[in-house]
């Protein structure tokens, strides 16, 4: 992991011809951060994520708008600036499992969060976009509202402090990475 | 589930069920094939008024136990993926042959593996072993 400690700009913004659309795919991964064995990043873009045995990640399927509200903001410290990373996803699941194994560990646990940007970026390189990674997603809102249709719970995880802007999950190609991805997925069998 | 359970699924004569529908069948098989399918498969057998409920379901139990009893010994950690020539594996798509050879090329990646085989396992613990007694 590498930070731009000195602060000084290397790239310059231009202007492209390509589409570059907006938002998430309708498909994201949350992991408990506890259940993370290894992690393997150059500068902000991480090529490994293992879990421990026997852990798996878990699917958050949206629909409409996928995650929106999802977004990563600069905020300004009295002894630096730092970003802060906001997921947010709905869920129109009830009953008791998803009460206690879902909706009750978002209070207190800390989390990474896989999202896959509807721009995969230049040569697929950056389609898949952690959130999490330095100080975890926490719990900052959530409502659960049985009249709303289609998203009776509404949830909102906060990063706060990251250093970096954006962090990237790429491992070789799209497709490896892709692989990797819904490997994450299942558990032990 | 146990072995009897399984045997006892294993002896009732599918091809025939197959054939001649769910009358083959007793009230005590129909009560294992309802039982067995929802221990292993974890939900009910069909309801519904067609004749072949129970064998369809038994057709089903037997694939499940076959397929179960073929799973791969050699199991990647969720999210590691390994590479062997220009193709990528993960733990969809790994089989044992495939760890096999890896492991025979890069036998320190056992970190990546969530399973291994247990007469696998002495050759890849005897190494720290060996290396804690020189160093005493």
């Amino acid at each position: 992991m590498a930070l731009n400690c000195d602060a000084l700009i290397s790239q310059a913004i231009g202007t492209s011809c390509t589409p570059h659309p907006a938002g998430y795919e309708k498909r994201a991964i949350i992991i408990n951060k506890a259940d993370i064995d290894t992690i393997t990043i150059v500068d902000n873009v991480i090529s490994e994520i293992e879990l421990k045995s026997g852990k798996s990640g878990y699917e958050i399927k949206q629909q409409g708008k996928a995650f929106m509200g999802t977004k990563v903001e600069g905020v300004v410290g009295d002894y630096g600036n730092t970003w802060n990373k906001t997921a947010q996803f709905v869920s129109c699941e009830v009953g008791a499992a998803v009460g206690l194994g879902l909706y009750d560990a978002l209070l207190n646990g800390e989390f990474l969060m896989i999202f896959e940007n509807k721009d995969k970026g230049t040569g697929e390189n950056s389609a898949f976009e952690v959130f999490g990674l330095e100080t975890g997603l926490k719990f900052a809102t959530g409502t659960g509202d049985n009249s709303v249709v289609g998203a009776k719970w509404t949830f909102t995880l906060v990063e706060e402090g990251a250093m970096m802007s954006n962090v990237y999950y790429y491992a070789t190609s799209y497709t490896a990475t892709k692989a990797a991805f819904e490997s994450l997925l299942t558990p032990a069998t | 589930m146990s072995d009897t359970l399984i045997q006892r699924l294993q002896s009732l004569d599918v091809i025939k069920a197959m054939t001649l529908g769910d009358c083959v069948f007793s009230v005590e098989d129909k009560t294992l094939i309802e039982e067995a399918y929802q221990s292993l498969l974890h939900r009910s057998v069909r309801r519904c008024n067609c004749k072949s409920r129970y064998a369809d379901a038994l057709v089903e139990l037997l694939s499940h136990i076959k397929k179960a009893n073929n799973m791969n010994k050699y199991i990647l950690k969720a999210g590691a993926l390994i590479w062997l020539g220009d193709d990528c594996y993960t733990r969809h798509n790994l089989t044992d042959e495939v760890a096999k050879r890896y492991l025979e090329l890069h036998p320190d990646a056992t970190r990546h593996f969530e399973s291994i085989p247990e007469e696998e396992k002495p050759a890849e613990e005897e190494k720290p072993k060996k290396s804690k007694k020189k160093g005493e």
